[in-house]
């Protein structure tokens, strides 16, 4: 063959699927439009999964606009925040699995909160309806039964009513419940919350599971709730609390923990197994933990594309609502 | 002890005399002379330039295994800057060529380079102009449907 006429489209359909498993997630979704052959194959759910297994682990970072870093390359591409999340002060929280981000959205009003899942390679946003009503008192998480498919995502939230105001009437609502992808629904689970979750720590969610740093009789420990079979549980123990505690995913299976002090040096921790290694130490100058409410860094996987039961949602646009 | 060598042939009829350690990275050829030693080996839709530079890789890949060990002939953090280099300087009709060359021979470590080459192009491409322009890929779409599948991943004004 003429070297100088090759096209990409000459090589077999396994070699271009090679190419772009190693092609960047919001890279694919400005090739779509390609090509026939790269939209099928792009779009096609099985090349979604195995992307999302391949994709190495990078940094995300909401701000005015939405940042994705790879530390290997140091490259970052920089995307625009929808415009239901450009108010950053109004949300509470963000946690993450698989680059989809559960945002936590309120205001002054104990019960003016909403949740969205949103995917910001795909530029789409959902809303999640509540089962009753969601409060500010709420924690969520977000994962899946490991031992099934992705497919099937799930939220879950609790709720800690220590600070709540005492005006405030909150028994119609259940203490536990579980969101299903799949059936577009609230479950209340038969769990009770008798341990305080550490206010300044966000939640992470590891191979389809979360974590949180939590206390129980002035003991800190880690929870995990299992999505497999939606229990709680003690992880192991967690070393003492800082100011600032920032608990993430760590090479794919692990927990890490960055924590710092207003004065001292920030201190990263790596999660192995049960027990906690002292990663390393960094100066106070690597201030990433101020001003906590305008910047986020999150470790994420970059998700692809909408999860099937995303698209299959009774999306309530904000902007119609 | 002197060191196997084998032969291989390009399509034009060029011989290239290897070490028998060297060629063994492409799955196909440990096969084949495992299979028919002491034979020279054609490789009937390889040119010369591409086996040439196909046999560059595969040299400075090989693992000597010096009695204590696997060894490398270079650290891994080295390899992985001349590995940068060997794709940089090679034309995009000639790396798709060497990616298809590595394909055939099975050779696992020159066809992840080759296709990372090719992805990290695609992503430096500012849009689907500029890829198909790059990789000389025919429209099959219409500008209608090229706007429609923008708009899948906009978010709503």
């Amino acid at each position: 063959m003429d070297s100088s006429k090759r096209s990409l489209s000459s090589l077999p359909p396994e070699l271009i699927e090679e190419i772009l498993y190693r092609t960047p997630a919001e890279s694919l979704v400005r090739a779509k439009p390609t090509c026939k052959q790269w939209y099928a194959l792009i779009t096609d759910t099985r090349f979604i999964y195995e992307h999302l297994r391949r994709s190495p682990q990078r940094f995300i970072r909401t701000e005015e606009t939405v940042q994705i870093m790879d530390p290997v390359t140091r490259t970052r591409s920089d995307s625009p925040l929808p415009k239901e999340l450009r108010r950053l002060h109004s949300i509470r929280m963000m946690v993450h699995c698989d680059g989809l981000l559960l945002c936590m959205r309120s205001y002054c009003q104990y019960r003016d909160t909403d949740l969205a899942l949103w995917n910001p390679v795909l530029r789409e946003l959902a809303w999640i309806e509540p089962s009753t009503c969601f409060t500010t008192s709420d924690y969520y998480g977000i994962g899946y039964d490991i031992k099934k498919s992705r497919y099937d995502y799930k939220i879950l939230r609790f709720t800690d009513h220590r600070y709540d105001d005492h005006n405030a009437s909150y028994d119609d609502e259940p203490e536990v419940e579980v969101y299903e992808f799949k059936t577009n629904s609230w479950r209340t689970l038969a769990a009770e919350v008798d341990w305080a979750v550490d206010l300044t720590c966000k939640g992470a969610a590891v191979m389809g599971n979360m974590y949180w740093i939590a206390s129980e009789d002035e003991e800190q420990f880690i929870l995990g709730f299992d999505f497999s079979v939606e229990r709680f549980k003690n992880v192991c123990f967690c070393p003492p609390p800082a100011d600032n505690n920032y608990l993430a995913c760590f090479d794919g299976d692990r927990l890490s923990l960055l924590q710092q002090d207003e004065k001292s040096h920030g201190i990263l921790w790596c999660g192995l197994r049960t027990s906690w290694l002292m990663w390393m130490s960094c100066s106070p100058s690597i201030s990433m933990c101020h001003d906590q409410m305008f910047r986020r860094y999150w470790t994420i996987q970059i998700w692809l594309t909408r999860c099937t039961s995303l698209a299959s949602t009774n999306v309530s646009w904000h902007g119609a609502r | 002890m002197s060191k196997k060598m084998i032969v291989l042939k390009s399509s034009e009829g060029v011989s290239f005399v290897v070490e028998e350690a060297v060629a063994r990275q492409s799955k196909i050829i440990s096969f084949l002379v495992e299979e028919f030693p002491d034979r020279e080996l054609p490789l009937t839709n390889m040119t010369s330039e591409i086996l040439r530079k196909t046999i560059e890789y595969c040299k400075k890949h090989v693992v000597e295994d010096d009695g204590g060990g696997d060894s490398s002939s270079s650290s891994s953090g080295d390899l992985k800057e001349w590995d940068v280099k060997f794709v940089a300087e090679i034309d995009q009709p000639r790396l798709m060529d060497l990616l298809m060359a590595a394909n055939y021979l099975d050779i696992p470590s020159l066809l992840d380079v080759t296709c990372q080459k090719v992805a990290d192009t695609i992503a430096a491409c500012n849009d689907e102009k500029e890829i198909r322009a790059t990789f000389n890929i025919e429209n099959d779409f219409t500008e209608e449907e090229v706007e429609a599948i923008r708009m899948e991943n906009q978010y709503p004004i």
